[in-house]
């Protein structure tokens, strides 16, 4: 501690308080520029509110059930004296959500009013509006590499410490609820402690939520993609993301790129895979190299240029598109290089054959036939499986999830699979069957749930002048017959031993 | 309880001890047929497939049958480099050859060239099938043993089940709560001085209980090679769906009334079963044997699946089965037919499996010993892609082919440094070609001479894209420092 002399001051005591005192305001400084400095409650109070959330998941396993009820919670923030908006995760299939102001205990009775699993965003409504709501602004541009903004980390209900981050990264991220890319900011800091969605603040302006910890790194969802899905919320017609519908590798093979007869530097893409139906199959197929995305050169990894964080996936691009505006791309064909464009499609994580994400219903879709359960295939179903399910869900399902989820013959079309079968008289001798995929019934190939009803409903088999359904499995698995006279005799016992 | 009197019941005492002194003197008697077989085998490393892993010793049991032949289990010979014999109570082995194995059956024939070695020793006899919860006693060199020892047991259960040794054919089996250790594999198990099965394979998961192979299948082997040449149990190809037949709706549907027969599921695209028998057919008796909802026969006085009847047949011979379709009775046969060409499923064992290295990169066909590599649970850690085409060959987009085609590693050189395929792809194409078998596409790699040998796989696999420009020198080079003596084994 260097000493420091005060002129004028000759009395040795009153030096001494002098250096006492100027240590204390050294140290004061000292520790107000330490990260973690607790401040008022009142900043934050009418900005933020913990959402708690009951939320009644269904069943895969038995769909006409719902799990037990879970509790959740995360952070949303206001926008208006009534409405708030959040993440939309922590939100499917609820039941009940309430809002609770940091420092109080009111519980206030609110509902989801709209979302969007393919951006991830919900807004939600309180029931009873709350007086002078303090909403944050919604910082619009994108952050600079190295920005630092302030964390708001609000501990047991009312403890709020403010905590320095910085911006390492964006990336590109996939959205839990959704196949969709979207910018994600990865920052620096302390990361213990947060909860989920608590706010980001530069300056005084909201710069985005916390949906993710790491070691001494959080993920943030961007407040300028909150501002775009408001803009687009606010129209009269809500219409979604823009898919691209292309799959492509990297390219790192010199002797590929010499193959295709593209010039030694060039960099960019390969087409792997064309979602079927989508416009970006009139001007591109497997095997195409592309260059650039509407003016974005590609580098081999798929990487552009952005003047903020350097570099950032090509998704980005369309990311920022809405369904019916155009994109225009670069590709070379037998060697030929050609500019095509086309307007871009709607964004639907179910396009494919499989379910990913479902709308908030309160029951799974399923069909219950003389006590066999037919549902749809789904991500949900093969997660019955457990946490290693990619290994022990059984190689049948297996290979149809492996099969890309772009390889399907129509919009729609589904895999029906049989749950498994409610033991019935009706259905002695099948009640070992279980996750097997229908094929067909009555020789009519099934490729929805809505096909197996309209089958079973207009194309009876018959014999003997009596009405039979015969279900036929893939994969080695046989077959099963049921007659209409006893499917009908059975759905009074089996709904009263079951449902 | 009245006996016939005094002598009668001396008389009676006096048969029944020497009936227990004969069966225990029987057994002694066979300890000079019984031998002890010792193995020096090396197996090959299925992802380095031109090498072997190193040399090990292991013991099993053998036993002599007559006409200078020695039956033991084809596992405790297997791969084998040298293998000898050795008499009970002798001092040392003595060489011997193997002759025929049969892997599918998990039986083999060695032989000794020094005749001196066969005399004074009396061939066992083959009995009959034991009835359930008769004794047995287990005769041979169990591990951690020098010495003979016989083991008493109990007949547990019968049936149709898969040998370990083959992983995937099933033949008829019978269980006995005995304790088959390892080195009893391939000893006689006897019962009233005759062998009633081969001691083969015990069970991990249970204490005191073991396998043997019943005489109906050892007689069939035998029968199989008596005319020089193996030519394996046949395939049923047949899978079923059991109990449908319970159910009342179905029986109307297929206008049979009884619950009786068994529903066939899938029948496998092979010579011979695929011409007559169809998915939904009803398979209802076979050589006047009815077959229940469970697709049991009665055989040897229990239940078991009625597709041993098949099994046991010799390649060529007939097969003939009443069944039902679309609500007719029918009789249809077939000869019944060896594996087919196509994919198999049953652990191969070759001296060298079939490898090419193509620019430095691995190609091996897909087997059960490749999938075992990734260990005791390869059926779930083994790559999804291999899995299940393990699993479903028959409806997968490689049916029709004879072999699976694996890139399974890369040997690092400037000729390959920016090959990005993923490895165990599964190859689809060469230069547009599609190769059927594993020779092909070492012709269709070996014999192409544009500028870059391109290479497809399945799934849409980034495909491989090899400079052909001193292409010969670079593989030269890459054998050399890998030490691999062949570029290509067929």
């Amino acid at each position: 501690m260097k000493n420091i002399y005060l002129s004028g001051y000759k009395t040795a005591g009153k030096q001494l308080m002098y250096k006492l005192g100027i240590i204390a305001v050294l140290f004061s400084v000292f520790i107000s520029s330490f990260s973690c400095v607790p401040t008022s409650v009142l900043d934050h109070k009418n900005s933020i509110a913990l959402m708690n959330v009951t939320r009644l998941d269904p069943d895969f396993e038995a769909p006409w059930l719902m799990l037990p009820p879970k509790q959740t919670a995360a952070f949303a923030f206001f926008l208006s004296d009534d409405t708030l908006l959040t993440t939309y995760k922590f939100l499917q299939n609820t039941r009940l959500v309430d809002a609770q102001l940091v420092g109080e205990s009111e519980k206030r009775e609110a509902e989801v009013s709209f979302f969007d699993p393919d951006v991830g965003y919900a807004l939600l409504k309180l029931k009873e509006p709350i007086k002078d709501a303090n909403p944050y602004s919604l910082l619009n541009e994108e952050l600079s590499i190295g920005k630092k903004c302030t964390g708001i980390r609000v501990e047991k209900g009312d403890q709020i410490k403010e905590v320095e981050l910085t911006l390492e990264r964006v990336e590109m991220g996939e959205i839990s609820t959704s196949l969709r890319r979207v910018p994600q900011y990865i920052f620096s800091g302390e990361s213990d402690g947060f909860g989920l969605n608590q706010p980001l603040l530069c300056g005084s302006m909201l710069a985005g939520l916390i949906v993710a910890k790491g070691d001494d790194e959080l993920t943030v969802t961007p407040s300028f993609l909150m501002k775009d899905f408001l803009s687009r919320s606010k129209k009269k017609e809500y219409i979604g993301y823009a898919s691209l519908g292309v799959s492509t590798d990297a390219v790192l093979d010199k002797n590929r790129l010499e193959y295709m007869g593209i010039e030694k530097g060039q960099t960019g893409l390969v087409v792997r895979y064309i979602l079927p139906d989508s416009p970006a199959a009139k001007h591109l197929k497997a095997g195409d190299f592309i260059t650039d995305l509407d003016g974005h050169a590609l580098d081999e990894y798929g990487y552009i240029e952005h003047k903020k964080w350097g570099k950032i996936k090509f998704h980005y691009v369309v990311s920022k598109k809405s369904p019916g505006e155009s994109i225009k791309v670069t590709r070379y064909r037998d060697g030929k290089k050609e500019s095509v464009s086309w307007e871009l499609d709607r964004f639907d994580s179910n396009t494919g054959l499989l379910h990913v994400n479902s709308k908030n219903s309160l029951q799974l879709d399923h069909e219950i036939i003389g006590g066999m359960i037919f549902q749809e295939l789904s991500l949900g179903y093969l997660k019955v499986w457990g946490k290693n399910w990619y290994k022990t869900a059984p190689l049948r399902l297996m290979q149809i999830f492996s099969q890309s989820n772009f390889e399907r013959e129509k919009k729609g079309e589904r895999v029906v699979v049989l749950n498994k079968v409610l033991a019935d008289s009706v259905n002695e001798g099948y009640q070992d069957l279980q996750s097997l995929i229908l094929d067909s019934v009555n020789g009519k190939k099934i490729q929805s749930l809505a096909d197996l009803r309209k089958i079973i409903k207009d194309f009876p088999m018959l014999v003997d002048g009596k009405k039979f359904a015969k279900f036929e499995f893939r994969f080695l698995e046989g077959m099963a017959v049921l007659g209409y006279e006893a499917i009908a005799a059975s759905e009074k016992r089996i709904a009263q031993k079951y449902l | 309880m009245r006996l016939f009197g005094g002598w009668s019941l001396c008389i009676w005492l006096a048969l029944w001890s020497y009936s227990v002194n004969a069966q225990t003197s029987n057994v002694s008697d066979l300890r000079s047929s019984v031998f002890k077989i010792i193995t020096i085998s090396a197996s090959p490393d299925y992802r380095n497939p031109w090498n072997d892993f190193s040399p090990s010793q292991s013991f099993g049991t053998g036993f002599y049958i007559g006409q200078k032949l020695i039956l033991t289990n084809a596992h405790v010979v297997a791969e084998h480099r040298y293998v000898m014999v050795q008499k009970d109570g002798e001092a040392r082995p003595v060489r011997a050859k193997v002759l025929f194995q049969g892997h599918d059956c998990d039986l083999a024939i060695l032989s000794v060239d020094d005749a001196a070695f066969f005399q004074n020793i009396k061939p066992l006899t083959l009995g009959g099938v034991p009835r359930l919860l008769s004794p047995v006693q287990a005769i041979g060199y169990p591990v951690g043993g020098e010495q003979l020892s016989i083991t008493d047991g109990v007949v547990s259960r019968m049936g149709f089940n898969v040998y370990s040794h083959d992983g995937f054919a099933q033949h008829f089996l019978i269980q006995v709560d005995s304790a088959i250790n390892p080195g009893n594999s391939g000893g006689p198990v006897v019962q009233g001085g005759k062998v009633v099965g081969v001691a083969f394979q015990g069970r991990t998961t249970a204490q005191s209980t073991g396998y043997i192979i019943p005489t109906p299948v050892v007689e069939r082997f035998l029968t199989d090679i008596s005319d020089g040449k193996y030519d394996g149990h046949p395939f049923h190809g047949l899978s079923l769906q059991k109990w449908s037949m319970t159910n009342p709706s179905l029986r109307k549907f297929m206008k049979k009334s009884d619950v009786q027969g068994i529903l066939v599921a899938d029948v496998a695209e092979y010579e011979g079963v695929s011409k007559v028998l169809q998915a939904g057919d009803l398979i209802t008796e076979m050589e006047g044997k009815a077959i229940g909802v469970d697709g049991k026969i009665e055989y040897y006085r229990e239940r078991v699946d009625f597709r041993v009847l098949i099994d046991q047949k010799q390649v060529g011979e007939n097969v003939s089965m009443k069944i039902v379709r679309n609500g007719k009775p029918m009789e249809v046969s077939f000869k019944a037919g060896s594996r087919r060409k196509h994919y198999k499923r049953n652990t191969v064992y070759k001296k060298r499996p079939p490898y090419a290295v193509v620019g430095g990169m691995v190609f091996t066909p897909l087997t059960r010993n490749l999938l075992e590599t990734w260990g005791k649970s390869w059926y779930l850690e083994s790559p999804l892609s291999l899995r299940r085409i393990h699993a479903y060959y028959e409806h997968s987009e490689l049916a029709g082919r004879d072999d699976v085609i694996v890139y399974v590693q890369k040997l690092g050189s400037r000729i390959n440094s920016y090959v990005q395929t993923p490895k165990f792809a599964i190859v689809k194409s060469v230069q547009g070609k599609e190769p059927k078998s594993f020779s092909e596409f070492v012709e269709l790699t070996q014999n192409y001479d544009g500028k870059f040998l391109k290479i497809d796989y399945f799934f849409d696999e980034i495909p491989t894209f090899l400079s052909q420009e001193s292409r010969k020198e670079a593989e030269a080079e890459i054998l050399q420092s890998f030490r691999i003596q062949k570029g290509f084994v067929l």
